[in-house]
């Protein structure tokens, strides 16, 4: 038995952990359910020893351990599947097994290893070559691989993280059984998802987090959805911001209509999705990370494909639509994650706040940037959102996270804006930076101007949307104005699993 | 917040630690030459001598450092966006090749015209050098760093066809060309020596490399796209198409490097041994001057003066000039370790900082 006591984690202010209790029975699968961010990783990490806990402690079968690494957690009996998996291409699944094997290399025997892989692809019934090489295989193959390789190790506590964002559902289907029987042999599953449907189809049990504190656990037999949703997202409090009443003749800014894409590994399809959003309204967009938002930010900006359907921006319709194409029709987008789309860690902070200024009469003679006049806007726009402490030679790696999100935001709205996409705009704020951006938010909507809010906060959506449309799969499961009849359970239930009550 | 005093101790680091390789380096020469029974103290003198003895030496040291400066331009401009060419040895053949064609070939025009199309085509031939591996990085994602390494290999082959075939002396007895046209070759800036006009060239373009990666919009774009090409594109900046422009850039500086080895030497014939390596030189010289345009010069003095002072080394102390070679080597060793150390130690300080 694994049993988790009391665990807390700080990073500066950041409580990614607080007291969790998390305890995990032999022969159960175990899920594990919380947006981002709520702390399942971290929690993931102290157990593999990549994080010290700043207080409580682990228990295996009844000892408390100290966990240092990975692979003092394997000796343990603890081993993870991570959703990227950490297998060489190139080899075959057999040298793959080897590489993790303990001992001297030159003592290996291939054959026992292959026999080995052969006799459990049998039990399991999970048609593995011993012999094939991993490029060649599924990615729900070398799912499987993985978990062989931490049989081979004996674990005896397994952690899948999101182990469905890879797999077809017809491998899913597959892919319970397997679980199942790994379980009927005394080991334990912890799933990490937080699709509820598949925690419904795989586990006995469940355990949900939220802003780094352990909810609580239910038993699935004696839980339903609405239950885990609400232990989830929790009942808020919050209260919808002045309202301004949106003129019936107000100008349609932004329209999307029917648009689909492609599906891929890592990409959700988007299916016939059709927003529009007028001027001085401000759209909110709900559902957990990764059901599509990426996705239409990214048709927004011309950076996907779309299969059908067309966009249209100020009643342009733009086939040709490109990143600095949205910005020069006035779109502003604050993307959700900063540091692979929004700024370049190591140029400094002049560097990231001009990189969209390129074509700005004020800042640029001849091709190049001229000095004064570069010296006071980027003087003016740290100062604008109190990037605190920072001088423009500091390089973006050394601010924190909320200093970088309001650089960002310092960028994309301290402009003549028509159309703002702002995606987790407050993600790593501290209460009175994020009041600031909502304060910005609205300011721009009352100026006329229109807004797609991106966010997995509902609280937040729920403050400052005039309307919420709910994400999931990559299909827009459900709409809801956010006036008079709001109703915060019909909210609830549509991201359970889409059907409104 | 970073303090001031982390500021200081990481720009101290990364200019003492290149020195400190440098340094250890020499030593480790002159300690080889000690094991050989020789005086490292006379070796000394000799490479000097070699290099400064008089005007001659100091002219062709000086004349040296203008392939080593060119080539590490465009592994500067190149590695602004990330990208890795090392195939600066075949766009040096490929350039050459084409300023000795064009000076060949277009006999009697005046030499206000003819130079600068020698130089031109050069450019031009050093970019198209580079041309395929870009456009198959570009369309493929195969990785320059092979694809331009082996167009080395094919540069060198062609440039031995063509010094035995089509470009040969019109005697027949050697494997070179004829000489060039007076009018498409640098007039010397000291009459008698290597030193010609081409060096106030490299030192123009050294502060144009220098201003447009630091002021201009291309440059930010250049170094945005090397530090996140996918933000680069959210940003509006085309990563691709940024990165192939700056990798035939960097084939156009190549280019030119050869043109500098055909049309500002004494024997202004073209042999199939002309690049020299300092196709490879280049990149060295750049990494240990950290891709800072400035720094390039002194360290393109030091290893120009290494290189030039190694012929006297051999004829008075009877060393093998390998021992320079051997430095070189160490220093290019050293370096690769020292960059890493030192951005261990950068990011420690950044780590400790945030703290």
């Amino acid at each position: 038995m694994l049993k988790m006591n009391g665990i807390s984690k700080s990073f500066g202010r950041l409580h990614a952990n607080e007291n969790v209790d998390l305890i995990v029975e032999y022969g159960e699968i175990h899920g594990l359910l919380g947006e981002n961010g709520a702390g399942k990783s971290t929690l993931m990490n102290i157990l593999f020893g990549l994080l010290q806990p700043d207080s409580g402690t682990i228990e295996v079968d009844g000892k408390i351990v100290k966990i240092n690494s990975p692979k003092e957690a394997l000796e343990l009996g603890i081993g993870m599947v991570h959703q990227h998996f950490q297998l060489v291409p190139t080899l075959t699944v057999a040298e793959n097994l080897t590489l993790t094997t303990p001992g001297p290399m030159l003592q290996l025997d291939l054959q026992k290893i292959s026999d080995y892989i052969s006799e459990i692809s049998q039990k399991y019934d999970l048609e593995v070559n011993p012999s094939a090489r991993i490029s060649d295989l599924s990615v729900g193959q070398q799912q499987r691989v993985e978990i062989i390789k931490l049989l081979f190790r004996n674990a005896k506590i397994i952690v899948l993280d999101e182990p469905t964002a890879v797999l077809t559902p017809s491998e899913w289907q597959r892919f319970t059984p397997f679980l199942k029987r790994l379980t009927e042999e005394g080991r334990s599953i912890v799933f990490i998802s937080h699709k509820l449907d598949e925690q419904f189809d795989a586990s006995n049990s469940c355990t949900v987090l939220r802003h780094g504190k352990s909810i609580g656990t239910r038993v699935m037999a004696e839980t339903d959805k609405d239950d885990l949703v609400e232990m989830m997202v929790g009942k808020t409090l919050a209260v919808a911001e002045v309202r301004q009443t949106i003129a019936s003749d107000a100008e349609t800014l932004l329209k999307m209509s029917h648009v689909s894409t492609r599906s891929a590994i890592g990409r959700v399809g988007l299916q016939d999705i059709s927003l529009n959003v007028k001027s001085g309204e401000i759209l909110g967009i709900a559902g957990v990370d990764g059901n599509g938002q990426d996705e239409i930010v990214d048709v927004l900006l011309g950076l996907l494909d779309m299969l059908s359907g067309n966009v249209e921006l100020r009643g342009v319709c733009s086939t040709a639509m490109s990143p600095s194409k949205w910005r020069e029709l006035g779109g502003a987008l604050v993307t959700a994650d900063r540091h692979t789309t929004g700024v370049a860690l190591q140029l400094d902070l002049a560097d990231n706040l001009l990189v969209t200024e390129r074509h700005n009469p004020e800042l640029v003679r001849l091709g190049a940037f001229s000095k004064a006049a570069v010296e006071r806007h980027v003087t003016d726009q740290l100062n604008s959102f109190d990037v605190r402490g920072a001088q423009p030679n500091v390089t973006m790696a050394q601010l924190s996270g909320g200093n970088q999100q309001k650089l960002v935001l310092a960028r994309e709205m301290n402009r003549e804006i028509d159309i703002l996409i702002a995606a987790q705009p407050i993600r790593g704020l501290d209460i009175g930076a994020a009041q600031t951006v909502h304060d910005r938010i609205l300011q721009h909507r009352n100026n006329g101007g229109a807004t797609i809010l991106i966010s997995t906060e509902l609280d937040e959506l729920i403050k400052l949307s005039d309307r919420i449309v709910v994400l999931s799969g990559g299909c827009i499961v459900g709409q809801i104005n956010n006036d008079e009849s709001f109703n915060f359970d019909e909210l609830a239930g549509l991201m359970a699993g889409g059907n409104a009550t | 917040m970073i303090s001031r005093r982390h500021q200081i101790s990481s720009q101290v680091v990364s200019v003492s630690a290149p020195l400190l390789i440098v340094f250890l380096a020499l030593a480790m020469g002159l300690l080889a030459v000690l094991l050989a029974g020789k005086s490292p103290v006379d070796a000394v003198e000799a490479i000097y001598k070699g290099a400064f003895g008089n005007t001659r030496s100091i002219s062709s040291t000086i004349s040296r450092m203008v392939p080593m400066c060119l080539v590490a331009l465009g592994w500067i401009i190149a590695f602004s966006t990330k990208r890795v060419s090392i195939g600066f040895e075949g766009q040096i053949i490929a350039g050459g090749a084409a300023a000795a064609y064009v000076g060949l070939t277009l006999n009697g025009l005046p030499a206000f015209v003819h130079l600068p199309l020698a130089l031109i085509a050069a450019v031009l031939a050093g970019g198209f050098w580079v041309a395929l591996p870009t456009f198959m990085w570009a369309r493929r994602g195969v990785h320059e760093i092979i694809t331009t390494l082996l167009m080395n290999l094919i540069a060198l082959e062609m440039i031995s066809w063509l010094v035995r075939g089509p470009l040969q002396e019109a005697s027949g007895t050697f494997a070179r060309t004829d000489p060039i046209s007076a009018n498409s070759t640098w007039p010397t800036i000291i009459d008698g020596t290597r030193l010609h006009w081409d060096a106030l060239m490299v030192l123009v373009l050294i502060v144009t490399v220098a201003y447009v990666l630091k002021k201009t919009t291309f440059g930010l774009a250049l170094r945005f796209v090397g530090a996140n090409p996918v933000a680069a594109c959210y940003q509006g900046l085309n990563s691709t198409r940024i990165s192939v422009g700056a990798l035939l850039a960097s084939g156009g500086f190549a280019g030119l490097a050869g043109s500098s080895l055909i049309l500002a030497q004494p024997t202004s014939t073209m042999s199939a041994t002309f690049s020299g390596g300092y196709g490879y030189e280049g990149i060295v010289v750049a990494l240990l001057a950290r891709n800072n345009p400035y720094a390039v010069i002194p360290v393109a003095f030091l290893f120009a003066t290494l290189r030039q002072g190694s012929g006297l080394l051999e004829a008075k102390v009877g060393v093998s000039s390998a021992i320079v070679t051997v430095i070189m080597g160490v220093i290019v060793i050293g370096v690769s370790v020292g960059v890493l150390l030192a951005e261990k130690f950068n990011k420690q300080q950044i780590a400790e900082a945030a703290k």
